[in-house]
């Protein structure tokens, strides 16, 4: 045993001691201690051997008056897949801590509320990434990322404190770039002194990751101050996307927005085949969860998920060919009473019979016109069903002659392309109550000015429950 | 008109030895403008106070003197009627009313005495009033989702203030379905003089009008901030650029020429930057047209995109079969193969890398024959922002995607990298 000791400053400190033999693993173990290193700062540590592939290291908590509590510590790996690739590129550190006296399970969030702050908390969040490096190295692992948490409290306070991480990896071997510091949501006040702190990781060559996005306080402020190379999206948004239309509808955009930040974007906390899919539709970067391979303390080989990612990505292309079939089928007739309305109308028809035809389809909400500067010409003409669903909360919002549509993208895309009918994303019209999808259409007018036609159409109506929330239909 | 402070509309505060300090409470006013109308839809309320000294107060002085709990939750509610009375005086019979209400206060409000009823007694209709809830951090998000419930029950719109800046995150959106959503002040400012945030800020609207809710950015006080809010597709717009807070409501048409000047710049801007963007694309779309050529005739692929490789901003080349697959390694430039962030090694495209699941693969093999071209991204095979050309053809019977990657930072320049509006850097 022990045949590949961790690191030069264990070497000297180790010395051999019992071996009893550990149930749950099945194998030998040692005990190693380093207690007498003047080198090691992260606590009083007793390491013990699991090679291999693990090692174990002991946590010492004291209680309020005094009482000592011990709990062993166990590093967990997940692998992190990207989706371009079909393998993992990374893995994220996850601790595991058993109480030593009653060899009960103890929760991450449990175990840190033992060091809720300071120096104690400091040592332990030293200590796990500590065991976390050490643990992957001797797994073997020679290209792939990890990824380690880290609290911003903690990132902000070591800075005080003698350099850590650093010496840590160096001593290890670790290469820096191969290294992946994420930061968890968590309130923080003093988002400057957050700043600093990450710099300070990415002048040594980490990656920065910034965890939680979209719940809390990991929010955009976060990602301008911060500038992530990684950003992880919150496990409760990769929930919600298969149950929540409105999350579901937002997913892809987020993701895109993400992108534009110059991050790339890590879905996690996958479970399902839906999640995946809707994951791979928002074209997600990276990808983490049990249904692609739960944490373990081994790693698993690299191309096992390769018929996975071949099924979904093949499930993913064939759901989004019907997806689109399906989102055509629908708007068929729109665009076919849109080319009728326009035609009438380029060739001098007034508006409101223009325009009768496309309003009796029964998702037609209203119809307007807008001249090339973008100000409406005349009122909007309602369809029959639509003048008595007005929302009184939007009522001043009623557009009329003059309203000005030139900043709408349905305008603008309209008038650079014009003979080609343009379809908007859902959204609230500024008429209020619905979501609306709107046709638009730009053509010459019979005195030879350039018009744009367009339709608002009742999204949830003509969408139905297979087409609203995109090619992953909901479990709901 | 009579803006006089009625009996109501003082706050006496207790200090600790017993003696009270008098505040009178009023209202400022700031207009809140539809892009589309061109004229205010709405006000939000202010609270202004003044001491019998004469002394002015500012909201957070005032809201600082009464201290957590009952005598805060007073004052909150005081502050909410104050607004109500003001606007209702000055006469105005269509827009809506935005109230701030602090996410702790709408909860336990939920105990005391009916916000309906307030409105009643004043007369203004609960539809007319858009609810704000500021971003502050709350514990128990059920009982806020109960109390948003209550406004939204009662007839009021619902609008999350701050958006992007701490707890006003998207799982708050989802959890009380707003019908406007205000961004974070500190965004708009940020847009003029962040290239990141400058880039994004589009991206953000559109996803917010896809939650269904109307976006207004507020604290604008520039033209630039302004034109990047109407290139960004904003529905409101609010602050002292287009107007300030007063005791007075803004006459309706007050603000047109500024809002012709604006349109009249946007609209110069934007055709400046199409053009700009036409001309620098022109030689790298022509390049890659000839490379297409080049293949179809058979030429290996290395020669087909040397002239395309050639020019200055191409990073790397790179084909991918009909099912998304890579075929072969990217072919680099000698200039980018210097650039490699060791960091982003994991991650390096090879034969078999799948592109199918991209936009610009999708988009290319959806319309043969037509250039797509993104928004600029990072990679996932560099470390740098690019923008990616692809184009679909047919080579040996099967359609194959032919994708050049560009530095976008140096085909942009200073001028198109940050959209319409150029920085004042």
């Amino acid at each position: 045993m022990l045949a590949n000791p961790t690191g030069p400053g264990l070497h000297d400190a180790f010395h051999a001691a019992s071996l009893p033999r550990d149930a749950s693993y099945g194998i030998l173990v040692v005990l190693l201690s380093v207690t007498k290193n003047p080198q090691t700062r992260w606590g009083a540590v007793n390491m013990v051997d699991l090679s291999p592939p693990l090692l174990l290291d002991k946590y010492s908590s004291r209680g309020e008056r005094g009482e000592r509590d011990e709990f062993s510590l166990s590093s967990h790996f997940q692998p992190i897949y990207s989706l371009t690739h079909r393998r993992p590129v990374g893995y994220e550190g996850l601790i595991r801590a058993v109480h030593s006296a009653s060899g009960r399970r103890v929760d991450p969030p449990e175990l840190f509320s033992k060091a809720p702050r300071g120096e104690e908390r400091i040592r332990l969040d030293r200590q796990c990434r500590a065991l976390h490096v050490r643990n992957f190295q001797r797994l073997g692992n020679a290209r792939s990322w990890l990824f380690l948490n880290v609290d911003p409290q903690v990132a902000s306070e070591s800075l005080r404190h003698r350099p850590f991480f650093l010496k840590m990896l160096q001593s290890n071997g670790f290469p820096v770039h191969r290294v992946a510091v994420e930061l968890i949501e968590t309130p923080f006040e003093d988002e400057t002194h957050l700043g600093a702190a990450v710099e300070h990781y990415r002048e040594i060559g980490c990656l920065i990751v910034i965890d939680d996005f979209g719940a809390g306080y990991s929010n955009f402020d976060r990602i301008w101050r911060l500038r992530p190379d990684i950003v992880k999206i919150d496990r409760e948004m990769t929930r919600r996307v298969t149950v929540e239309p409105l999350a579901r509808r937002m997913f892809t955009g987020i993701i895109s927005v993400l992108r534009e930040a110059g991050a790339l974007v890590c879905v996690e906390g996958i479970e399902t085949e839906a999640e995946a899919l809707c994951a791979i539709d928002a074209n997600a970067d990276l990808m983490q969860g049990d249904y692609f391979a739960p944490a373990s303390e081994v790693l698993p080989a690299e191309n096992a998920r390769s018929d996975m990612f071949t099924r979904l990505i093949a499930g993913h292309r064939s759901d989004f060919a019907e997806f689109q079939k399906r989102q055509h089928s629908r708007l068929v007739p729109y665009l076919a009473a849109l080319k009728n309305a326009v035609q009438d109308l380029s060739f001098g028809a007034k508006f409101q019979p223009a325009v009768q035809g496309l309003l009796k389809l029964p998702s037609a909400q209203r119809c307007y016109l807008i001249g090339s500067d973008g100000l409406q010409i005349g009122a909007n003409v309602d369809a029959e069903r639509n003048v008595y669903s007005h929302d009184p909360r939007f009522e001043l919002m009623q557009p009329t002659e003059g309203t000005d549509w030139q900043t709408r993208p349905y305008f603008r895309r309209a008038i650079e392309t014009p003979g080609n009918a343009q379809i908007t994303r859902p959204y609230l019209s500024v008429t209020g109550a619905k979501l609306c999808v709107t046709l638009s259409f730009a053509f010459e007018a019979s005195d030879g000015s350039q018009q744009v036609l367009c339709v608002d159409l009742d999204f949830a109506e003509l969408a139905g429950k297979d087409v609203a929330y995109g090619v992953s239909s909901l479990h709901t | 008109m009579d803006l006089a402070p009625s009996r109501n509309d003082t706050l006496l505060i207790e200090a600790e030895g017993g003696s009270h300090s008098e505040f009178h409470l009023f209202t400022h006013f700031q207009p809140i403008f539809s892009l589309a109308h061109r004229r205010p839809v709405g006000y939000e309320g202010l609270i202004r106070g003044t001491d019998s000294n004469g002394k002015a107060y500012r909201a957070t002085e005032l809201l600082a003197k009464a201290p957590a709990g009952v005598p805060r939750m007073q004052l909150d509610r005081q502050c909410r009627a104050v607004h109500v009375r003001n606007f209702r005086r000055l006469g105005n019979e269509d827009s809506w009313l935005f109230l701030n209400v602090d996410p702790y206060i709408a909860v336990q409000g939920l105990r005391f005495g009916s916000f309906a009823q307030m409105l009643e007694e004043n007369g203004l209709p609960a539809h007319r009033v858009a609810v704000e809830l500021i971003e502050t951090p709350f514990d128990d998000e059920k009982r806020l989702v109960a109390a948003v419930e209550h406004y939204r029950t009662i007839g009021c719109l619902i609008a999350i203030d701050d958006f992007g800046a701490g707890y006003s995150n998207f799982d708050r959106i989802w959890r009380l379905k707003p019908d406007i959503v205000k961004i974070d002040r500190e965004m708009t400012r940020r847009v003029t003089v962040e290239p990141l945030a400058r880039r994004m800020f589009a991206g953000i609207i559109s996803v917010l009008h896809e939650s269904g809710a109307l976006v207004c950015v507020e604290g604008i006080e520039t033209e630039a901030e302004a034109l990047c809010a109407t290139d960004a597709d904003a529905d409101l717009v609010q602050g002292n650029y287009f107007a300030s807070p007063t005791t007075q409501l803004q006459p309706e048409h007050a603000c047109d020429d500024l809002f012709a000047r604006l349109f009249r710049n946007f609209r110069l801007e934007t055709a400046e930057f199409y053009d700009q963007r036409r001309i620098r694309l022109q030689p790298y779309i022509a390049a890659l047209a000839d490379a297409v050529l080049a293949l179809s005739a058979g030429a290996d692929r290395a020669s087909a995109v040397r002239a395309l490789l050639d020019l200055d901003c191409t990073e790397r080349c790179y084909l991918v079969a009909g099912d998304g697959s890579q075929i072969g390694a990217s072919v680099e430039t000698e200039g980018n193969v210097a650039a490699r962030d060791r960091r982003l090694t994991p991650i390096r495209p090879v034969t078999g890398t799948n592109w199918q699941t991209k936009p610009f693969f999708r988009r290319a093999i959806e319309a043969p024959g037509k250039v797509q071209i993104t928004r600029p991204y990072l990679s996932a095979t560099g470390p740098k922002f690019c923008v990616t050309l692809s184009y679909a053809l047919s080579l040996n019977g099967s359609y194959h995607v032919l994708c050049a990657d560009l530095d976008f930072a140096a085909l942009a320049g200073d001028d198109l990298a940050f959209g319409l509006t150029k920085l004042p850097l």
